[in-house]
């Protein structure tokens, strides 16, 4: 299309003083945001440069996080929206192009091209109506709807219009230059500009148009649509730690401030997350904490941040020394908002610009730890009993061992020489409930005739509760003190039944040196059974809900290793606890150290997961999972709610004894000449 | 004002306390030391007060084997300010340790003296009461609470039905029972100070004590009789027959009732 | 050998503890019973260790007695330690049995929060304190004359003040006194419930106790806890309702004579002390044996 602007002789003089000023003023913002930005502390994120550039192809340009259940008619809104959005500025880019200089890019006189624009602006005017009747008339219980909202919805809608406008107009004026295709949908509407109508029309939409475009450039980065050009660096720099793994705080002995109080005590990435939120409420909406009336909202704990930052950092920027105003996030109520955190990540899976909600809240709670040793009473207690008797409960350090008692056992100083080494964990430990969980995977291991052996008392808690709860050091400490056993014993291979001594152990203990293959007992018995190591022998029909932990889940991508278990069972009918399962799996309520510390606000979580059981109305009579917290948390959840003859919190590991086909050969026959003898 | 925290080291209450070869003393192997329930109760009362008005001073000392170091520095790492370690490795009858106390007392010229109400090692509860009678000082015991005003300390003693409040003029001794809150959890820059800080050792003759009252002689010590296998109901849908059949044991078996 | 009983008094009674250890002493030597008469009157008077420890021990010291007797009590443990001091005498705590033996006295007692127990032998002179229950009072033994001595003068420097009742104030028996203990743990859902548990306690004429769990969450005081934490009871009979059975409230209680345990989880640590012990909801049984004590208390 001829651009409008050589008409008259200032025509392209004035697109350019425009497009300067529009550009000007971007980059101005931008610039100011930057530095406002560099007020954070400095945090390295190029390792796996690969991984990185994948993820920029996929969660960026394919929209990945965004194409997700239940959001999908949504999503897809949106995806139509941003692709419509990248090949439109390529038109934008071109229109000012040939407005002040008559040059052209490269394609954009293609066939191709033409119907990608056309097919796009209405595809993305179809996407505007969809958003808008989600907000006028639907409300997303958590999206921040405000008049800006509207305005950029009506604003991309002009655009669009604008767009059709005048390439029909242009059509029918003429004006399409020789050789270049002709837009295929706009230009069928040519006939509704007849005669000298169209070339005004042409003249007046093309540069509404155009000075919308450079308008658009001047508003965007003073909005939270903003997110259009921060997710490109946010999903880029995202963390490529494992996502069940926390920040090392290195060199935690010399520092003097820990985590974070002030916005200058978060990264520069933290910040940029709160440029990116685009308050859609995703976090939110599938939050535990919020979802039974606790005061976290972890889209409020992003905003609360991005909000402080472009309040006190002007001053900041202008006297460095100067002292912020109390930092909005670090309010009266806000330790209890920090304290509600299950660290689930529900909202870390959920959010479609990888925002990392919980390292935001440790952050915070290790101010709170570290710095005040402010904390739950009860989360106090636990620490001091991790301190001094090496578990949450207080249990005697010496009674580590005693869940084993009578099932023969090694102990690793006694099997220097065995393959794996069980490391049980707190609850397996000492929990009753637990220790049959403990049993029951021991006799799987000696039935299929895994070489594996145990810690006993050397064994201590790794620290997880600590971590969660902010207590860094603690932590450290703990890690420490197993590495030191683990690799004293020379130990390669490590299975847990507990998914929160898997993450540690997988993901954290690297941080700390400690390097082991981890399998989780699930991932094993799976693979024994595949492997036809140990055969399960038929047995009542059972319907078995089953429940992901979400250390298992969420943390640590394993959702299909529990289920094929559980599939592999002869009569057990596997159900789901639909919606809330697999990657919306819902928490028991126990992460993040909430297992120690008393739930006094809302609903319990625990009991929330119960009712939904209940409501998911799947006839199952036993639900099953694969982390000790979760069974505690479940076992309490349908006594409470008096289901507890109807529905019997498991875990797979237990089905899996009770169906074993006799032990290994030796041990049988051992037991058989017992017999005879007496 | 200034406070003494006086304090003893003893096996955490998390550990199983095991009888020793001797069979008059407990097995110390793997045992993890800390400071006692009630000491660290004294010890989050004097800080309370130290919270409220910064000028506060709080002082702790113990007597005890090298180990008890250990318990002084967890103490100074909660926000205490100087401690003093009086070391004595052979265990002390509780008249000398607080003859002992005594001369710390007199060094460091506390106000107010605060003491758990018993250690839960030996759960002898002497000390306290021994130390205010070697200064000649007025004791209170069962404090949960200290509150100071103009007319001198209202400290709250637990009693049953309630609490005495009594008001003491300086100088005086506490022996604590519990505090309101949890004993604080020391900060990790506490924690960091704490390993930096000198501790004064001194010992008895350094004190000018000789140790020459009444010692506590063990004989023998044995675990806890062991119960169990009482008689077991099941609800069973039969909540008034169980009722009666274990009020009908309780008063003729066992006759409770 | 000559014994002095401090005998102590509440509300103008006698309390049941002095009487044990009076009825004990008088099997063990040549036994005097003192209470101390502090110039506020029998009836509203309150300990003061000053002023009761420099009163017995003059009359320890003029009747030549070698051991000094006194109940394990709040107050008797305050006095006996501070005693002890004052007079320079050997000093046991809260003993469940003393005999002589060769001249002098061996104790037993409870030690590390009651995780071992201990035979101690005491040095003459002795003051030795001696835990509520550890002796019967025979039925029917005879109540023994108390001498009145009266209080030294106290030390100018504290004064009572006031007395600040918790919401129970005093209806009830103590804990510490009572013969039967009734307990309730988490299994109680909610403060709301305790009422149930009053209402046994009443017909029992108990004295109600609490677990660690129930005082933390603010459901009771704290004076009432029984535990390592809180206080160690010896009742005749200890009903625990709803508690688990922590080592820690174990350490409280298990001294117990008779141990009644109820719990839904026929798994919980408490069964494991317990004499009878009934599986199943507290809140169907609880409303149950409270008729069936009725009817049992009626008859007898």
């Amino acid at each position: 299309m001829t651009a409008p602007t050589g008409s008259f002789v200032w025509g392209g003089a004035i697109l350019l003083v425009l497009t300067l000023l529009a550009f000007g003023a971007f980059g101005l913002r931008v610039w100011h945001l930057y530095r406002l930005l560099r007020l954070g502390r400095d945090e390295t994120r190029l390792d796996h440069g690969w991984r990185r550039v994948r993820d920029e192809l996929v969660i960026y340009l394919g929209q990945r996080k965004l194409l997700t259940r239940p959001y999908y008619l949504r999503g897809l809104g949106h995806a139509l929206i941003f692709w419509g959005f990248l090949v439109i500025t390529y038109g934008s880019a071109d229109l000012l192009l040939r407005g002040i200089l008559g040059w052209h890019l490269p394609l954009t006189d293609s066939g191709l091209y033409a119907w990608s624009l056309d097919l796009f602006a209405i595809a993305v005017l179809a996407s505007i109506v969809i958003a808008l009747y989600r907000r006028a008339v639907l409300h997303p219980a958590h999206m921040h709807i405000a008049r800006e909202g509207y305005l950029i919805l009506g604003l991309i809608a002009f655009l669009m219009l604008t767009l059709l406008a005048f390439e029909g107009a242009g059509v029918a004026a003429g004006m399409l230059e020789p050789g270049a295709a002709a837009p295929p949908l706009a230009g069928a509407m040519r006939e509704l500009f007849p005669g000298t109508s169209s070339s005004t029309v042409f003249f007046w939409s093309w540069w509404a148009h155009v000075v919308t475009v450079l308008g658009f450039a001047v508003y965007l980065p003073r909005t939270k649509h903003l997110h259009i050009v921060t997710t490109l660096p946010n999903v880029f720099f995202r963390s490529q730690r494992p996502r069940g793994a926390l920040a090392l705080i290195e060199g935690i002995e010399e520092r003097e401030t820990f985590g974070a109080a002030t916005i200058r005590d978060f990264s520069w990435k933290q910040l940029l997350d709160g440029y990116t939120c685009t308050e859609c409420g995703r976090c939110s909406d599938n939050c535990p904490a919020l979802a039974t009336g606790k005061p976290l909202d972890p889209q409020r704990i992003v905003l609360d941040i991005r909000d402080q930052l472009l309040r006190e950092g002007p001053k900041l920027l202008a006297d460095p020394a100067a002292a912020t105003t109390a930092p909005a996030h670090w309010s009266a109520t806000k330790p209890e908002e920090l304290w509600a955190c299950t660290t689930c990540a529900a909202c870390v899976e959920a959010c479609p610009v990888t925002i990392e909600h919980i390292d935001k809240i440790v952050d915070m709670r290790r101010n709170l730890a570290l710095m005040e040793g402010a904390m739950p009473a009860e989360a106090q207690r636990s620490m001091t009993n991790i301190e001094r008797a090496g578990n949450p409960w207080g249990e005697p350090r010496a009674a580590r061992g005693e869940w084993a008692a009578g099932l023969d056992i090694p102990t690793f100083a006694e099997r220097p020489d065995a393959e794996y080494l069980y490391f049980v964990g707190c609850a397996g430990s000492y929990d009753r409930r637990n220790q049959k969980v403990a049993r029951s995977l021991a006799t799987i291991l000696r039935a299929a005739g895994v070489s594996f052996a145990i810690l006993g008392a050397e064994e201590t808690c790794n620290g997880d509760p600590a971590r969660r709860l902010g207590n860094e050091y603690l932590w450290q400490i703990q890690a420490q003190q197993n590495i030191e056993v683990l690799n004293g014993h020379g130990v390669k291979k490590v299975i847990t039944s507990c998914p929160h001594c898997f993450n540690t152990i997988a993901n954290e203990f690297p941080q700390l040196g400690g390097r082991y293959e981890v399998v989780h007992a699930l991932q094993l018995v799976q693979r024994l059974i595949a492997e036809k190591k140990i055969t399960l022998s038929d047995g009542e029909a059972d319907i078995v809900a089953y429940h992901d932990p979400c250390y298992l889940g969420r943390h640590n991508g394993i959702y299909d290793e529990p289920r094929a278990v559980l599939d592999a069972i002869p009569g057990v009918e596997r159900k789901e606890i639909a919606p809330h399962h697999r990657e919306r799996g819902f928490c028991c309520g126990a992460g993040g150290g909430r297992m120690w510390v008393e739930e006094k606000m809302g609903q319990r979580v625990n009991h929330r997961r119960v009712e939904q059981l209940v409501m998911a109305d799947t006839g199952a009579t036993k639900v099953a999972s694969g982390c000790p917290y979760c069974l505690i948390m479940l076992d309490e959840g349908v006594g409470a709610r008096g289901v507890q003859d109807q529905i019997k919190p498991v875990d797979v590991l237990e089905l899996v004894a009770a169906r074993l086909v006799a032990a290994a050969p030796a041990e049988h026959s051992a037991q058989r000449s017992d017999k005879e003898i007496a | 004002m200034r406070f003494l925290v006086c304090l003893k080291q003893v096996p955490d209450s998390t550990v199983r306390v095991k009888v020793g070869a001797d069979g008059r003393s407990i097995a110390t192997e793997g045992v993890t030391w800390s400071i006692s329930p009630y000491d660290e109760y004294a010890i989050e009362l004097a800080l309370e007060r130290k919270d409220a008005d910064p000028t506060t001073v709080v002082s702790v000392v113990t007597v005890g084997p090298a180990r008890s170091r250990d318990a002084l520095r967890q103490a100074l790492a909660m926000g205490c300010d100087d401690a003093t370690l009086v070391l004595a490795e052979v265990p002390l009858g509780g008249l000398d340790v607080a003859k002992a106390l005594a001369k710390i007392v007199e060094e460091l010229r506390p106000e107010v003296v605060l003491c758990g109400k018993q250690a839960s090692d030996d759960d002898q509860g002497l000390v306290g009461p021994a130390l205010a009678e070697t200064l000649g000082w007025p004791h209170v015991g069962m404090l949960t609470r200290l509150v100071p005003g103009a007319e001198g300390i209202e400290l709250w003693r637990e009693a049953e039905g309630g609490h005495e409040v009594w008001r003491a003029t300086p100088p005086v001794v506490g022996l604590v029972h519990k505090s309101e809150k949890e004993p604080r959890y020391p900060s990790l820059p506490g924690i960091m100070k704490a390993k930096k800080k000198e501790i004064p050792e001194k010992t008895l003759e350094s004190l000018g004590v000789t140790a020459n009252g009444p010692t506590d002689d063990v004989v023998s010590m044995e675990p806890p009789p062991q119960r169990g296998g009482g008689k077991i109901f099941k609800l069973d849908g039969d909540p008034a027959g169980v009722a009666a059949t274990l009020a009908q044991a309780l008063h003729e078996e066992a006759k409770v009732l | 050998m000559k014994i002095l009983v401090v005998a102590e008094r509440r509300s103008g009674e006698v309390r049941r503890v002095s009487l044990e250890i009076a009825a004990k002493a008088a099997g063990l030597g040549e036994c005097e019973v003192v209470a101390v008469d502090p110039p506020g009157g029998k009836e509203q008077a309150r300990y003061s260790p000053v002023a009761h420890a420099t009163a017995v021990a003059e009359k320890a010291r003029a009747s030549g007695a070698k051991v000094v007797l006194v109940g394990a009590t709040l107050d008797g443990r305050d006095l006996a330690a501070r005693l002890a001091a004052k007079l320079g005498w050997s000093y046991a705590a809260d003993c469940t049995d003393v005999a002589v033996e060769d001249g002098s006295i061996v104790a037993k007692r409870a030690m590390y929060a009651g995780k071992i127990r201990a035979t101690v032998r005491v040095a003459l002179p002795a003051v030795i304190s001696v835990r509520p229950g550890a002796w019967t009072l025979p039925s029917g033994a005879a109540a023994p004359a108390i001498v009145d001595i009266d209080a030294a003068a106290d030390d100018p420097r504290v004064a009572f003040v006031r007395f600040e009742a918790t919401s129970s104030g005093g209806k009830r028996v103590t804990l510490a006194e009572a013969r039967t203990i009734v307990s309730a743990g988490r299994g109680l859902k909610g403060p709301e419930n305790w009422k149930m548990v009053e209402e046994l306690a009443d017909v029992l004429g108990a004295a109600t106790g609490a677990s660690r769990a129930v005082t933390d969450a603010g459901w009771r005081p704290n004076e009432e806890q029984v535990g390592q934490t809180g206080k160690t009871v010896t009742p005749d009979l200890y009903i625990a309702l709803g508690i688990s059975g922590a080592i820690q409230h174990l350490a409280g209680m298990t001294a117990s004579k008779v141990i009644v345990a109820v719990n839904k989880d026929p798994d919980a640590d408490i069964f494991k002390i317990a004499d009878y012990g009934v599986v199943g909801d507290l809140f169907e049984f609880v409303p149950a044996f409270t008729e069936a004590v009725k009817k049992v208390k009626g008859r007898g």
